[in-house]
C-alpha cells in the first residue's frame, strides 16, 4: 500500500492551476491521480500539497455517479453528453436531453468514446523520430518565431466548428500571414456551405425537421445513423409511432445502394448504384419542371434512359408528392452526392414549398471558409518541396488520404514536421515528432451543434497520459501566453463575445476583476448545461437560382452513362472513418445490417456477384466467404464478398475505417483498407473498379446466420391500411395462456419493457449502452465465430425473403417471462423470480450447466465460456477504468444476461425509500432505453397507472414474441406498421 | 446342436474352475501389456484433458450458444445407454429364469460398471464451476440452500448415483463366490491374501449360499426399476423442456429401448473378440450370440418405432419449430449427415439381424454391433445438438463443431473403459464359475456345484 502511495504521488500528471481550483476539480484531481497511479510518469513531483479525503464535498457520495455535460464533436459537429463519473472516472456516456443535436439520445460513437478515453493503446508521451522526447523540447520548437511570414508553414486539422480555434487560427494568421491552413475529414457527414453558396448565392446548411415532413424522399442519405445529429433518428421515429389504427404516419422514400439504416425503415426503397442516383433525382425533379422545362426530345430521351422498376417509383412517388399539401413532404440529398443532386433536391423542396416548412437554412455552425486549400493541393505542395513545417493535429492523412496523392512520401520530405493525434497512427510513423492529443473528456473546448447552438467540452478526468489539446498547441504558434490553459481561453473567447474586456495576457486575478458577473453566470450556466441555450442560428430566406438549377440538370444529363462497375465507398457505421478503429467495443459490435463483425467486406448484390463468377454464398452456417481482388486505377485490394439481395446491382460497396496499421494493437489487420482505391476526384464512388474472384476464402464473424422468419410469429410486420382494415391481427399473440399452477400473488412494482419496432432503425446505440452499463466483455473474432458473443442485448433483423431490402429490426433481450422457462431446469436455484417480475440471475449460485440457456427459447443467455478478462487482451489494462462499479464482472462458468438494469431499479428504489415515498413513472430508465436516440424502449412498471408503457401495450398491435410457448413475456414488442403507397403495393 | 445350447459337453467341476480362472492365474502376453500400456496413456490422455478444460474454462469445447450442451452430455448419455445391458441381462433375466444369461453376466455387469464409470465424468466435467458440482446434491448446507428440484438434474445425479451403486453391489455379490475359488486355487499368498479379503470368508456353505442366493435375488429386484428408471430420468433432462426436439412424452421409453439396444450392442461387441482369444467357445457359446443379436434386433425395432412416433407427432402437432427441427434441421441442417449416419446405423443395418446366418457369423455380427454403438452416439449428437442448432427464434441458429479437446476426452474415455476391461480380464473371473457350474450339474443332472 505504501509504496502505491509513493506511486500515486509521483505520477500525478499536471500541477494544479491555482486560479481555477474548484471542489469539482479538487475531486478530479484525486481521483485521476488514482487512475493514473497505474501509469509511470516521468514528471518531478509536484510542490503542491495533495490532501487526503476527509471532508467530502456536499455534491459528491461516494457510490454515486455525478452526471457533467460536456459535448463529443464529431467532422465539426457537437453532440451535447452527459457523462456519469464515479469517484471521478467517467463511466458511462448518455445524451443531453436537452442539447438540440441529442435530445437526450446517443449513437454507437458516443457511446463508445467513454472506451476510448481508457484505451492503453493512446499516445502516451511525445516521441521524436520514433524515440521517448519531452514536451518542452517540442514547445520549444514549435514557438521558435519563424522569419518567413509563415510561407513554409502548413497545419492539417480536423473539420472544426469551434469559436475558440477561429480566434486562435486567426491569431495566427496574423503572426504567420503566408501560411496556409487545410480542414480534412476523410468521410463527410456535413453538407460544405459552398453548395448553398453555389445554389443560393449565400453560404448556408440546410437542417431539417423531419418531424413535419409527411413524406420524405432521401437520395443517398443516411439521416437515420448520422453521427452526430441523433435528432433526425427521434424525430424521423416520432412519426412512425402509430398511437391507434387511425393515427397517421409519415412515409419514406430511400434512393441508396448498400442498405443503410434510413433504408431499412423506408416504405418504398430503390436499390441503385450511387452514380445512378444523380439520374434519378434529375428525373423527379423534371417531373415537377423544377429545374427549368426539358425540351420535348430531351424528355424523351430521358425517360428512355430510366427502366420500367424507376420509372414507376418515380411516377408514383410524384404523384404522392403532388397529392400532398404544401410544405408537408421533405426531399433529402445525401452528403455523398455531388452538388448537382443538391441543386436538384432543393429546388424540388423549394417548388414544394417545404423551405421555412420542413427545412431551414442556416450559417454554417463548421468553419471550413478559414482553410486555404484542400488535400490535394498541400499533398501537391508536398511533392514540389515547398513547405518546411507541417503540422497535422488530428487527422491521420497517411492512412486514409486517396493513394494517389501519395501522403507518406509527401509527408516524409517536409523538414519539421509534427503529427499530433490520440493514437500513434499511421501519420505519425511519417512525421519527425508525434504529440499525445487529449481526450475530448480531458480537455476543455467549445464546438457547435448542427443548429449552431454553441456546445462545450468540459474535463471530467485529469489526462491519463501527457497529451495536450489542439488549442494548447494552435496557442504555442499564435504566440499566446505559456500559462494560459484551455479553460481561460474558453472563458476569455466567451467574454469578449459578450462585451468583457478580457485578454490571455491578463493574470488569472486580473481576469477575475474584470469579469461582468453576469457574463460569469451565464458562463457558468452554459458549463452546467452543456450548451448556451438561444446560440442557434436563424433561419436564412434563400432564394434557389433557376439558372444553377438547370445548368445541374444539363450536367447530370450530359454526364456519360458508365456501364463499369461502381466502387462505393462508406463510412463504416462502427468504426466512423476508422478513428475508433481500436475501441473493441466497436469492432465487435455488429453491423447494423449484415451482423458482421471484426471485418469489413465488399457487398454487392448476388446477381453482380454471379457476372463476376463469384459463387453466391448466402450468410449462414458456413462462414468462410469467396474473396476476391478488386482493383481500381491500379491499386489492388483483396476482400471477402458478402452477396446481399438488398445491394444494388453493378455496384460493390466497402466500409472504410478497416486495415489500420498504425500502431494500434487491436486495430492492426482487422478488415481491408478501402482508401486504397479512392482518387481524389471521386471520393465516395467511383466507375472502373475491375474484380477478380479469387480460389481462397475468408471466415468473417457475422453474429446473426438466419434472417428468413420461416413463417414463425417473431417480428410482426403490417402495412398502415392493412392495420386499419384489422387492428386486432396481433391478438392470437398475447394474453393469458391456460396454465396449471395457480397465480402467485406479486407485491410490489412489476417491471416490464415494450419496444416499439416501427421506430427501431437498428442504430445499434442500445447494445453498447448496454455493454458499458453492464460491464460485458469483449470476446473477439474467433470467440464470435463460434456463437459466443456476450451481448445482452442485440438487434435482430429479418428479411423478407427475396424482397429487396424490407427488414424489420428487433431489438432482443432477456424478455423477463413471468413463467420463465430458464428457471425451472436449473438444478441450484441459480436463476429465479423476484417478486418484482424480474428474472433473476444469481451468479454466485450459479454452476454452468447451461440447462437454462438451451431452454430459453430466445437465446438471450450469455455464457463466460472463458474467464474474459484474462482470455481477451483487449478487456485488460486501463479499459478496465470504465467498468460500473454497480455491477459485477462474472467470472468465468457462470450464465449471464440482461437484468432489466436491475442496478438501476434498486437505485431508484432506495432513494424513493429515503425520501419517504413511492416510486415514480419514468423514474426508472434502462441503459438501452436511455441512449435509444428514436426513443422505441418504454420501460415501467406495471402497477402505474398512466404510463408511457401502460398506452403502448393498450396499443391493438402489442404483442408477445413466441406467445405459444406459454412463457408470458413480460417484455412486449409493438409490430411494426409501414406505410406504402398503395400505388406501388 | 451347438445353437441351441447353453454349454458345449459337459465339463466337470473341475475342468470349469480350471477354463474360468486361468486367465488369472497365468501370465499374459507382450499382446495384452502393449494393449494396456495404450489404454493407459489414453486415460492419462483423458484426465490431461479435463485438467486442461478445468484451468481453461469450458470454452475450450466447441459449445456455444445455441447449443450448450453437445459431446459432455452425448457422451454420458451414450455412456449410461451402454451400461443399461449389464443391468438388463444379469437382474431382468436373472428374474426371468433365463438360463443362457449365466455365461455372460459377469463381463456384461463389469461393462455396466466401467461404462457408467465415464458417464459419470462428464456431469462433473461439463460445469462452468466444476468445484460447485456438489451442489447438485441435497445435503444439509448451513445456507439452507437445496437444489432445485424441479430441474431434472438433481434427479440425474440422483439417479445414475443410485445405479452405479446397485450395480457395483450387485456385480460384487455376484462375483464374491468366484473370489473363493480364486482364492482357493491359487499359488501366490499375495494373491491369495488380496482374493481371500474379497472373498469375505466365503466357504460355500449352505447357510451361506442361503444368505447369498436371498440378497442376489433383492439386488435383482433393486436393479430391475433402475433399468426403466434411470435413462427415463436421464431422458427428462430433454422432455422437461420446450425445445422442439426434446419436448417430447415419448423420451423415456424411447430412451430406455435405445439404452437396452446400445447396450447389447456394445455387449456383443466386447464378447465376441473376448470369446475367441480366451477360447471360451464352450461356455460362451453360438447361443449367446445368437440371443445377443436377437434382442438387439428387438430393441432396435423399438427405437426405429419411436423415432417413427417423434416425426409422426411432429407433424401432427402442426407446429411450425417442431416441424422444421424434424423435417428441416435434422434432415438438411448443419451436420446432417450425423443424422443419417443415425437412421442407416440404428434403423437399415441391425435388420440384418433378420438373417440367422448374420446372428451367428462372428464377424457380421460383430460388424453390426459396432456400427449399431456408433449409430446410437450419433443419434444422442442429433438428438442433443442438432435440436439445439434450430429453435425457435431463428435470429439465434447457429452451428456446432466439436473441437479437438471434445474429440480427445471421448477418445480419452474410451481408452479408460478398455483400461478397466482390460484389468478386469486379467484379474476378476469374468465368467461366474459358479453359476455355470450350476448349469452344468443341470444340464448333466448332477453332481455337487
Amino acid at each position: 500500500m505504501e509504496g502505491g502511495r509513493i506511486k500515486l504521488w509521483r505520477t500525478k500528471p499536471r500541477t494544479l492551476p491555482e486560479d481555477e481550483l474548484s471542489r469539482r476539480q479538487f475531486m478530479q484531481l484525486v481521483s485521476a491521480a488514482a487512475a493514473t497511479a497505474l501509469v509511470n510518469g516521468c514528471q518531478p513531483d509536484p510542490p503542491e500539497q495533495i490532501l487526503p479525503y476527509v471532508r467530502r464535498p456536499p455534491h459528491v457520495t461516494p457510490g454515486k455517479s455525478t452526471y457533467y455535460a460536456t459535448s463529443l464533436v464529431l467532422d465539426g459537429l457537437a453532440t451535447g453528453l452527459l457523462v456519469a463519473t464515479r469517484e471521478g472516472r467517467p463511466i458511462k456516456v448518455e445524451g443531453n436531453p436537452a442539447h438540440p443535436a441529442s435530445l437526450g439520445g446517443t449513437g454507437v460513437f458516443q457511446q463508445a468514446s467513454v472506451l476510448q478515453l481508457y484505451d492503453p493503446d493512446r499516445g502516451k508521451a511525445v516521441l521524436h523520430r520514433g524515440l521517448p522526447a519531452d514536451w518542452n523540447v517540442l514547445d520549444r520548437v514549435l514557438a521558435e518565431p519563424r522569419t518567413d511570414s509563415g510561407a513554409g508553414l502548413r497545419l492539417v486539422l480536423e473539420p472544426s466548428s469551434s469559436p475558440l480555434m477561429l480566434g486562435q487560427l486567426a491569431a495566427i494568421k496574423r503572426r504567420y500571414p503566408a501560411c496556409k491552413l487545410t480542414f480534412y475529414a476523410p468521410t463527410p457527414s456535413f453538407v460544405p456551405a459552398s453548395y448553398g453558396a453555389k445554389l443560393f448565392g449565400k453560404a448556408v446548411v440546410p437542417q431539417y425537421q423531419l418531424a413535419a415532413a409527411d413524406v420524405l424522399v432521401t437520395f443517398d442519405a443516411d439521416l437515420l445513423s448520422h453521427p452526430s445529429v441523433l435528432r433526425y433518428t427521434r424525430d424521423f421515429a416520432a412519426r412512425r409511432h402509430v398511437e391507434q389504427p387511425s393515427a397517421s404516419m409519415n412515409r419514406l422514400y430511400a434512393f441508396e445502394s448498400a442498405l443503410s439504416p434510413t433504408g431499412s425503415m423506408a416504405d418504398h426503397r430503390l436499390a441503385r448504384p450511387a452514380a445512378r442516383i444523380a439520374l434519378l433525382a434529375t428525373a423527379l425533379a423534371a417531373r415537377f419542371g423544377a429545374a427549368g422545362a426539358l425540351s420535348e426530345s430531351a424528355a424523351r430521351t430521358f425517360e428512355q434512359r430510366l427502366d420500367a422498376q424507376e420509372q414507376r417509383f418515380i411516377g408514383a412517388l410524384a404523384r404522392d408528392l403532388q397529392a400532398r399539401p404544401r410544405g408537408r413532404t421533405l426531399i433529402v440529398p445525401g452528403e455523398r452526392q455531388p452538388f448537382e443532386v443538391h441543386a436538384l433536391c432543393h429546388a424540388l423542396n423549394a417548388q414544394l414549398g417545404n423551405v421555412g416548412q420542413t427545412l431551414v437554412f442556416t450559417a454554417t455552425p463548421r468553419l471550413d471558409d478559414a482553410a486555404d486549400q484542400d488535400l490535394a493541393a498541400l499533398a501537391n505542395e508536398l511533392h514540389a518541396g515547398a513547405v518546411d513545417t507541417l503540422l497535422v493535429l488530428g487527422p491521420n492523412p497517411s492512412y486514409d488520404a486517396p493513394a494517389e496523392l501519395d501522403w507518406s512520401r509527401g509527408m516524409r520530405k517536409v523538414k519539421h514536421s509534427l503529427c499530433a493525434g490520440l493514437y500513434v497512427h499511421e501519420t505519425a510513423e511519417d512525421a519527425a515528432w508525434f504529440a499525445p492529443l487529449l481526450h475530448p473528456f480531458e480537455t476543455w473546448g467549445d464546438a457547435r451543434a448542427f443548429d449552431g447552438t454553441l456546445s462545450f467540452v468540459q474535463p471530467l478526468i485529469r489526462p491519463l497520459y501527457a497529451g495536450r489539446s489542439v488549442s494548447e498547441i494552435l496557442g504555442i504558434l499564435a504566440n499566446e501566453p505559456a500559462s494560459v490553459g484551455d479553460y481561460a481561453r474558453l472563458r476569455v473567447g466567451f467574454g469578449r463575445a459578450r462585451g468583457e474586456e478580457l485578454t490571455l495576457q491578463m493574470s488569472a486575478a486580473e481576469r477575475r476583476a474584470r469579469e461582468a458577473p453576469d457574463v460569469r453566470r451565464q458562463f457558468e450556466g452554459a458549463l452546467a448545461r452543456g450548451f448556451s441555450p438561444d446560440s442557434a442560428f436563424a433561419a436564412i430566406d434563400v432564394s434557389v437560382d433557376r439558372e444553377v438549377v438547370t445548368r445541374a440538370q444539363r450536367s447530370v444529363l450530359e454526364r456519360p452513362e458508365e456501364a463499369s462497375l461502381e466502387l462505393n465507398l462508406l463510412r463504416s457505421p462502427t468504426l466512423h472513418d476508422g478513428r475508433f478503429a481500436n475501441v473493441s467495443w466497436l469492432l465487435e459490435l455488429p453491423e447494423p445490417i449484415t451482423k458482421l463483425t471484426w471485418d469489413n467486406a465488399a457487398l454487392m448484390s448476388p446477381n453482380t456477384a454471379r457476372k463476376f463468377g463469384i459463387p453466391v454464398q448466402p450468410i449462414g452456417d458456413d462462414d468462410h466467404y469467396p474473396v476476391v481482388e478488386l482493383t481500381r486505377a491500379g491499386r489492388t485490394i483483396r476482400a471477402p464478398v458478402l452477396s446481399l439481395p438488398s445491394h444494388a446491382d453493378d455496384s460493390v460497396s466497402l466500409w472504410l475505417g478497416y486495415g489500420r496499421e498504425g500502431a494500434e494493437r487491436l486495430a492492426r489487420g482487422v478488415g481491408v483498407n478501402a482508401y486504397r482505391l479512392r482518387s481524389w476526384d471521386a471520393q465516395e464512388f467511383a466507375p472502373g473498379l475491375q474484380l477478380e474472384p479469387l480460389s481462397e476464402r475468408y471466415p468473417l464473424a457475422i453474429t446473426q446466420l438466419h434472417t428468413d422468419m420461416h413463417e414463425r410469429p417473431i417480428a410482426l410486420t403490417k402495412t398502415l391500411s392493412a392495420y386499419r382494415a384489422e387492428p386486432d391481427f396481433t391478438a392470437r399473440f398475447k394474453g393469458d395462456q391456460p396454465s396449471f399452477l395457480e397465480p402467485v400473488e406479486m407485491p410490489g412494482p412489476q417491471w416490464a419493457m415494450t419496444i416499439d419496432m416501427s421506430m427501431c432503425s437498428g442504430c445499434s446505440a442500445c447494445m453498447l449502452a448496454c455493454q458499458a452499463e453492464n460491464n460485458l466483455l469483449v470476446v473477439g473474432k474467433e470467440q464470435v465465430r463460434r456463437g459466443r458473443v456476450m451481448h445482452w442485448l442485440r438487434i435482430d433483423l429479418y428479411a423478407e425473403q427475396g424482397g429487396a431490402g424490407k427488414v424489420v429490426h428487433q431489438p432482443m433481450l432477456c424478455q423477463h417471462c413471468e413463467k420463465a422457462p430458464c428457471e425451472y431446469v436449473c438444478p441450484v436455484n441459480a436463476t429465479v423470480h423476484s417478486p418484482d417480475g424480474l428474472n433473476e440471475m444469481v451468479y454466485n449460485r450459479c454452476v454452468g450447466t447451461r440447462f437454462c440457456s438451451n431452454n430459453c427459447p430466445y437465446k438471450v443467455r450469455r455464457f463466460n465460456w472463458f474467464d474474459w478478462s484474462q482470455h481477451q487482451p483487449s478487456n485488460q489494462g486501463s479499459v478496465m477504468l470504465q467498468r460500473n462499479p454497480e455491477v459485477s464482472v462474472r467470472e468465468r462458468g457462470v450464465m449471464e444476461k440482461c437484468t432489466y438494469c436491475v442496478q438501476r431499479i434498486r437505485a431508484a428504489e432506495i432513494d424513493a425509500r429515503t425520501e419517504h415515498r413511492e416510486l415514480r413513472a419514468g423514474e426508472v430508465v434502462t441503459a438501452c432505453q436511455q441512449a435509444c436516440p428514436a426513443r422505441a424502449i418504454s420501460f415501467d412498471s406495471l402497477t402505474l397507472a398512466n404510463t408511457q408503457q401502460a398506452r403502448w401495450r393498450e396499443q391493438p398491435r402489442s404483442y408477445a414474441v413466441l406467445h405459444e410457448t406459454g412463457a408470458r413475456p413480460r417484455t412486449t414488442y409493438l409490430a411494426r406498421i409501414d406505410n406504402p403507397n398503395p400505388e406501388l403495393a | 446342436m451347438e445353437l441351441t445350447s447353453v454349454l458345449v459337453g459337459a465339463p466337470s467341476d473341475a475342468e470349469l474352475s480350471r477354463e474360468l480362472s486361468q486367465h488369472i492365474e497365468q501370465p499374459f502376453g507382450r499382446y495384452y501389456w502393449t494393449l494396456v500400456a495404450l489404454c493407459f496413456c489414453g486415460t492419462i490422455g483423458l484426465f490431461a484433458l479435463v485438467t486442461y478444460t478445468f484451468v481453461m474454462g469450458i470454452g475450450v469445447w466447441g459449445n456455444n450458444i445455441p447449443v450448450g450442451w453437445a459431446f459432455g452430455i452425448i457422451n454420458f448419455v451414450w455412456w449410461i445407454g451402454i451400461g443399461h445391458a449389464g443391468t438388463f441381462i444379469s437382474a431382468i433375466l436373472l428374474l426371468l429364469e433365463q438360463s443362457w444369461r449365466t455365461s455372460i453376466n459377469r463381463f456384461a455387469e463389469a461393462m455396466t460398471l466401467f461404462a457408467v464409470i465415464q458417464a459419470l465424468l462428464f456431469p462433473l466435467i461439463h460445469l462452468g464451476r466444476p468445484w460447485f458440482a456438489y451442489w447438485l446434491v441435497p445435503y444439509p448446507a448451513t445456507m439452507d440452500v437445496w437444489p432445485q428440484f424441479r430441474s431434472a438434474l438433481p434427479w440425474d445425479f440422483a439417479a445414475v448415483g443410485t445405479y452405479f451403486t446397485v450395480s457395483l453391489l450387485f456385480w460384487y455379490l455376484g462375483l464374491i463366490p468366484d473370489l473363493a475359488v480364486v482364492r482357493d486355487r491359487t499359488q501366490s499368498r499375495a494373491k491369495r491374501f488380496i482374493y481371500g479379503v474379497f472373498a469375505l470368508g466365503w466357504r460355500g456353505s449352505v447357510r451361506h449360499m442361503r444368505h447369498y442366493r436371498v440378497a442376489y435375488g433383492l439386488l435383482a429386484g433393486f436393479a430391475t426399476p433402475l433399468v426403466v428408471s434411470v435413462h427415463s430420468v436421464v431422458s427428462s433432462d430433454f422432455a422437461i423442456t420446450i425445445l422442439p426436439g426434446w419436448h417430447s412424452t415419448l423420451f423415456p421409453p424411447y430412451f430406455v429401448a435405445g439404452a437396452i439396444f446400445s447396450g447389447f450392442a456394445m455387449v456383443q461387441t466386447l464378447l465376441v473378440p473376448v470369446r475367441r482369444l480366451f477360447r471360451l467357445e464352450n461356455v460362451i457359446t453360438l447361443r449367446h450370440i445368437d440371443n445377443i443379436a436377437k434382442l438387439t434386433l428387438v430393441t432396435g425395432l423399438v427405437v426405429a418405432f419411436s423415432y417413427a412416433c417423434e416425426f409422426f407427432v411432429a407433424w401432427y402437432s402442426g407446429e411450425w419449430p417442431e416441424l422444421y427441427t424434424y423435417f428441416q434441421g435434422f434432415t438438411r441442417g448443419p451436420n446432417h449427415f450425423v443424422f443419417w449416419l443415425a437412421i442407416v446405423c440404428n434403423v437399415l443395418v441391425p435388420q440384418l439381424y433378420w438373417f440367422p446366418a448374420v446372428r451367428t457369423h462372428l464377424v457380421a455380427t460383430w460388424v453390426v454391433a459396432l456400427l449399431v454403438n456408433v449409430g446410437m452416439w450419433s443419434e444422442r449428437f442429433f438428438l442433443i445438438v442438432m435440436s439445439l442448432q434450430r429453435d425457435y427464434l431463428v435470429s439465434a441458429w447457429h452451428a456446432y463443431s466439436p473441437t479437438w479437446v471434445d474429440w480427445g476426452i471421448f477418445a480419452g474415455t474410451l481408452a479408460f473403459f478398455a483400461l478397466l476391461f482390460l484389468l478386469f480380464l486379467r484379474f476378476v473371473p469374468f465368467v461366474p464359475i459358479m453359476e455355470v457350474k450350476e448349469l452344468a450339474a443341470h444340464h448333466t443332472g448332477g453332481t455337487d456345484a
